[in-house]
């Protein structure tokens, strides 16, 4: 039996400050003007403790051993936060705020208050069959007052096979082992959502804006997971690993009811359901004469897809949040790209319309074909067919019968399969690891080419070297992205790539062969090369293929991902 | 021995040190309560549990249910597609004004009419409409319960006002933001909830809790009549000025706003030519004397929140941005006035190949009498093209409003923008002697601004047949006098005071384009969120629209 205290205090003191001087030159809506200067200075204290103790009880019964412990837990954190802002600089070179002569101040403060009440047992029969049970009894502040507490849990269980007399494999396989796991965490919602919240216009009148939930019960996520690990021949060592996971009660702002008077309440309508299947294997390659090599591969495949969403359905950005929805998927508009695809009114015009090289359906009339834009001097003029006017040459935006453009799904981050492969090789003091990423399907939308496209930056904007008949107007390549003004199917590419994400090349000195080292007390010295991100090897046009987030795939970045060389020196005394 | 102490000592101190730590530990989480007070913004209880706070809930109030009443919404953007919706829609709705760059405003210009989108992100015409006007009445419901509730006490409290002078007043001024708003939803939409004094806090209401709009609009009618009885029992008062911005308003004068609100009720409320026509019209000019005297308004004022009326400014195309966009005058608005057979023939070209007319008129509004591209009183010619016209040709015009472009009210501040105004309650004066058979006196009423804008007046059969007859029917031939009635509405009160006037009107008078819905249906996004069924009104045949 063993009891154990502890109490820790945390305190974080953050200050952040931001100043652009008066006069500073700085890129505003692409052009470089004198900046009026602004500083920002913001204060942020976290102060927390958290207080746990516990009993813990093992005994023997012959071969079955049992673990049980409990644990009391109280934890709480503040988190006061002020900000300052000041702007319009009336000198140049003073950080001061008394120096803006525009200056607003905000500030808020959360509060989170969490008590726990945690109980496990574990009980190993034979160091062979093995269960772990847990559960969690949570009160939190942020929990809605009606669902205060909540209670949390996991349960899981391995087999040992190979410690079984009668495992065939055991020749072979030195470990294999079954196991299955169940669990139930919740995540609390943000600080104010269980709040009303009203806002003032300032000048006389109050009105409501969110209605709280004194309801809202934490975000819950069941996960089980069945793997199985396995040693064989002394040298292959894998872990393959397929879970399923479901979150239920996902934190949705919803509309109130008009009645109520506020426009919306976070509640927990929404469910998401998806599957994960990895797998790893290790394997050692070679080790002989002091030469060891061995190879790491690492492979997973993972799907998500919201199973309820309760509410009206929206575009949220490049994502669409609606019931059926895969996560990673991209919704947005895209150019017409088959004459079958234009407004049914123009059914019986397809001869005012080309395809031209780009693949997009474009006007020209009747007689006319998209290569004759300069030699019969047509770009830059209107072409009304069918009672709509159309820039000549130009793309044209998929629209409905009413004209208003069409939504759909133009992409899907999700890709085939994400992998990774290690190899490790060594040689008395010496080491070289590579890791060579990526994934194998899926798509990156390239916005940052689109607004490439729309400034008229893009190094395709250049005709130079091409034919008249396929040159083509700036205004074109800006009708193309539409203007940026939107997600557009075209600029949804490739997202397969593979990366030489880190190289590592090292020695080890040991004091036994450079005695040297010992006259400074030094017991062994390490040096290491390494590189990160030296290469990518992918067909995607765009600086980074890899960028955005699994949700959202979209590469955003200005400057093209850099290419990382450090050379390390480890001392060991 | 000393070795011996220590040795001794350890295990216990070690012991005594964990059972302080747990027993702190169990201390301090017993002591820990989970009850959180979120001090980042206004709330519930530290705006209903004080007195200056709850009146700034109803000023709230009625600045959120006057936006929405002038068609702006342009307090309510979190909640509305666009500033100026549903202005811009219900007066494309009403022919009043056209659009063909904002896409925005798309699905109302749309020809052949289309169903409303009623269930996603821009829901123009129906989700400020709904929300917006219930979060107005909520301020003054929640106002009402919390001054009863709390026993907040406002003015002088003395023995003969042991609840404060003032009291009864905010009381009332809830009373009357609830039935203003009711009625302003059952006008628009073809069901309603009901919601009074009494209605919870947070009320959730069931799947069968919409109401049929007549029933709305009686419901209305009678909160109404109440805060007139109310109003009536009390001493003499005035309105502080900040509730309805710069209008004081008297007990008299209130009470005459209130008259002149049920008379909208049965006037604007009928959906169709029958039902408008069977509104006791006589009922209709009793109310009249009995109600405004002078314009009922609200003072814009930039340096007050959500006064200012972006219908007023969107009405007429201001300044350079939106020379090449923005709000045109709608050719069914003009097009009666034109002599030359431009707009009769417009009217019959086909959809694909329509676009805009330069019509020819003795309206001096329209344009001068140099040319007919010169600048009217009322109205300009505008020799560039307008917006985006790939997007709607058979909508454009180059005609806008520039009554106000060089007063006060050009950028709708420092502005009294009415809401009800005299001019108003004068054509409806002229309706209804006209419904009555008073014709004489209906032509009266409206000669006064057409012999002023050049037209020749009217009498009991209409204008005078000839070259110079404004309005003309659809057909070319010479209007009657209450097509004189209906243009000299439409056209001397635009810009006007609410939007939705203009759609009110055309629905009442069957002057709606085929398709057109004559009410809106609820926000989709409500009828999931209650479970109700999803339905839409808008498209040829479709319920509850234009024949």
């Amino acid at each position: 039996m063993s009891l154990t205290a502890e109490g820790s205090y945390d305190r974080g003191d953050l200050q952040r400050i931001s100043y652009v001087g008066r006069g500073t030159p700085v890129v505003s809506s692409g052009s470089l003007v004198s900046s009026t200067g602004s500083l920002v200075i913001e204060t942020d204290i976290t102060d927390g403790y958290t207080l746990k103790s516990g009993l813990t009880v093992k005994k023997n019964f012959g071969p079955l051993t049992i673990s049980l412990s409990d644990i009391g837990q109280t934890q709480r954190e503040s988190n006061p936060f002020v900000q300052s802002t000041g702007t319009q600089f009336l000198t140049e070179g003073l950080k001061a705020m008394s120096q803006a002569s525009v200056k607003a101040v905000s500030q808020s403060f959360t509060d989170t208050r969490q008590i726990n009440n945690i109980t496990t047992a574990t009980l190993s029969l034979k160091e062979r069959y093995i269960l772990d049970f847990l559960v969690n009894r949570e009160g939190n502040s942020r929990f809605g007052r009606e669902n205060r507490w909540n209670t949390f849990g996991r349960a899981s269980g391995a087999w040992l096979l190979h410690e079984e007399s009668w495992f065939p494999l055991q020749a072979q396989l030195s470990q294999f082992k079954l196991r299955y796991s169940w669990g139930l965490a919740g995540f609390a919602p943000g600080f104010s959502q269980q709040y009303e919240a009203m806002g003032t216009d300032g000048t006389g009148g109050i009105t409501r804006n969110t209605l709280g939930n004194p309801n809202i019960s934490p975000l819950k996520s069941y996960e089980s997971e069945l793997g199985l690990d396995f040693t064989a021949f002394g040298k292959l060592q894998g872990q393959f690993t397929y879970v399923r996971n479901r979150t239920t009660d996902n934190f949705i702002a919803t509309p109130a009811p008009a009645v109520a008077g506020y426009c919306c309440v976070t509640s927990n309508p929404g469910e998401n359901a998806g599957q994960t299947l990895e797998g790893t294997v290790n394997m050692q390659v070679f080790n002989r004469g002091g030469f060891q090599g061995s190879v790491n591969i690492i492979a997973d495949k993972s799907r998500n897809i919201i199973t309820a969403f309760r509410r009206t359905c929206f575009t949220d950005g490049i994502n669409r949040r609606c019931e059926g929805q895969r996560d990673g998927e991209m919704t947005g508009h895209s150019m017409v790209t088959v004459k079958s695809d234009l407004r049914a009114k123009h059914v019986n015009s397809g001869a005012s319309f080309d395809i031209n090289d780009d693949g997009y359906v474009v006007p020209v009339g009747v007689g006319n074909t998209y290569q004759d834009g300069i030699a019969k001097n047509l770009w830059g003029t209107n072409i009304t067919i069918d009672g709509t006017t159309y820039r000549w040459g130009y793309p044209i935006v998929s629209t409905d019968e009413n004209g208003l453009q069409k939504e759909s799904i133009i992409g899907d981050g999700n890709p085939t399969m994400h992998f990774g492969i290690q190899p490790d090789f060594r040689y008395k003091g010496f080491r070289m690891y590579v890791l060579f990423d990526g994934k194998i399907g899926g798509n990156t939308y390239n916005n940052f080419g689109q607004g490439l496209y729309a400034s008229g930056d893009d190094p395709v904007v250049d005709q130079f070297g091409k034919s008249d008949a396929l040159k083509k107007p700036v205004g074109y390549y800006n009708a193309v992205a539409n203007n940026n003004a939107d997600y557009q199917a075209g600029f949804v590419k490739t997202g397969t790539f593979g990366r030489l994400a880190e190289f590592m090349i090292g020695y080890t000195l040991d004091s036994k062969k450079a005695t040297f080292l010992k006259t400074v007390g030094v017991s062994n010295a390490r040096f290491d090369l390494v590189g990160r991100n030296l290469k990518v090897f992918t067909k995607y046009p765009g600086l980074n293929v890899d960028g955005g987030t699994p949700q959202a795939r979209i590469d955003n970045v200005l400057y093209p991902q850099t290419r990382n060389w450090s050379g390390v020196v480890t001392l060991t005394f | 021995m000393q070795n011996s102490n220590k040795a001794m000592r350890g295990p216990f101190v070690r012991w005594r040190s964990i059972a302080i730590v747990a027993s702190a530990t169990l201390a301090l989480g017993g002591c820990l309560g989970l009850q959180v007070d979120n001090p980042n913004s206004l709330n519930v209880d530290n705006v209903y549990t004080n007195a200056a706070n709850t009146e700034a809930s109803l000023v709230g109030g009625w600045k959120r249910l006057y936006g929405l009443s002038v068609g702006s919404g342009g307090n309510a953007t979190s909640t509305n597609g666009s500033a100026n919706c549903p202005g811009a829609v219900l007066a494309i709705w009403g022919n009043a004004i056209t659009v063909t760059s904002s896409t925005t405003f798309q699905e109302g210009v749309q020809e052949p009419r289309v169903p409303i989108d009623n269930l996603n992100t821009l829901q123009c015409a129906t989700r400020g409409p709904w929300y917006d006007v219930y979060s107005g009445i909520a301020s003054g419901r929640e106002a009402y319960q919390a001054i009863v509730k709390n026993n907040l006490k406002y003015g002088t409290i003395n023995t003969a006002s042991p609840n404060g002078d003032g009291t009864p007043l905010r009381l009332l001024f809830s009373k009357f933001l609830i039935a203003f708003g009711q009625l302003n939803v059952a006008l628009r939409f073809d069901k309603v909830f009901l919601t009074d004094i009494n209605t919870p806090f947070g009320y959730t209401p069931g799947a069968d809790s919409l109401r049929d709009y007549k029933v709305g609009l009686a419901f209305a009618k009678a909160q109404l009549r109440n805060v007139i009885a109310d109003a009536r029992a009390m001493p003499d008062f005035t309105l502080p000025p900040l509730w309805i911005n710069g209008n004081a308003l008297t007990k008299d004068e209130f009470i005459r706003v209130c008259i002149t609100y049920i008379n909208r009720a049965d006037i604007y409320g009928p959906r169709t030519p029958a039902d408008r026509n069977a509104v006791d019209w006589n009922g209709v000019i009793a109310r009249l004397d009995s109600g405004i005297t002078k314009d009922f308004f609200t003072r814009g004022d930039p340096l007050v929140a959500y006064t200012t009326a972006p219908w007023v400014t969107i009405s007429f195309a201001t300044g350079t941005s939106t020379t090449s966009s923005g709000i045109r005058m709608n050719n069914r608005l003009l097009g009666p006035a034109d002599t030359s057979g431009v707009y009769q023939t417009w009217l019959v070209t086909p959809l694909a190949t329509r676009t805009q007319i330069t019509i020819t008129t003795p309206d001096r509004r329209i344009h001068g009498a140099a040319g007919n591209t010169t600048a009217g009183t009322r109205f300009a010619y505008q020799t560039a093209n307008q917006g985006n016209l790939a997007l709607a040709p058979w909508s454009a015009s180059r005609y806008r409003s520039t009554r106000f472009f060089t007063t006060a009210g050009d950028s709708a501040t420092k502005a009294f923008n009415a809401l009800a105004s005299m001019d108003e309650q004068k054509y409806i004066r002229a309706e209804a002697y006209y419904r009555v058979g008073r014709l004489a006196e209906a032509a009266a009423l409206i000669n006064p601004t057409r012999v002023a804008a050049g037209l020749k007046p009217v009498d009991a059969n209409g204008p005078p047949a000839g070259r110079d007859c404004v309005p003309r029917k659809d057909n070319g031939t010479c209007g009657d006098l209450f097509d004189a009635i209906q243009y000299e509405k439409r056209v001397d009160l635009f810009p006007g005071t609410e939007a939705d006037l203009y759609w009110y009107d055309a629905r009442g008078w069957g002057k709606m384009i085929s398709g057109t819905p004559y009410h809106l249906p609820v926000s989709g996004r409500e009828l999931i969120q209650l479970g109700i069924p999803y339905y839409t009104f808008g498209g040829i045949g479709s319920p509850s629209t234009a024949p």
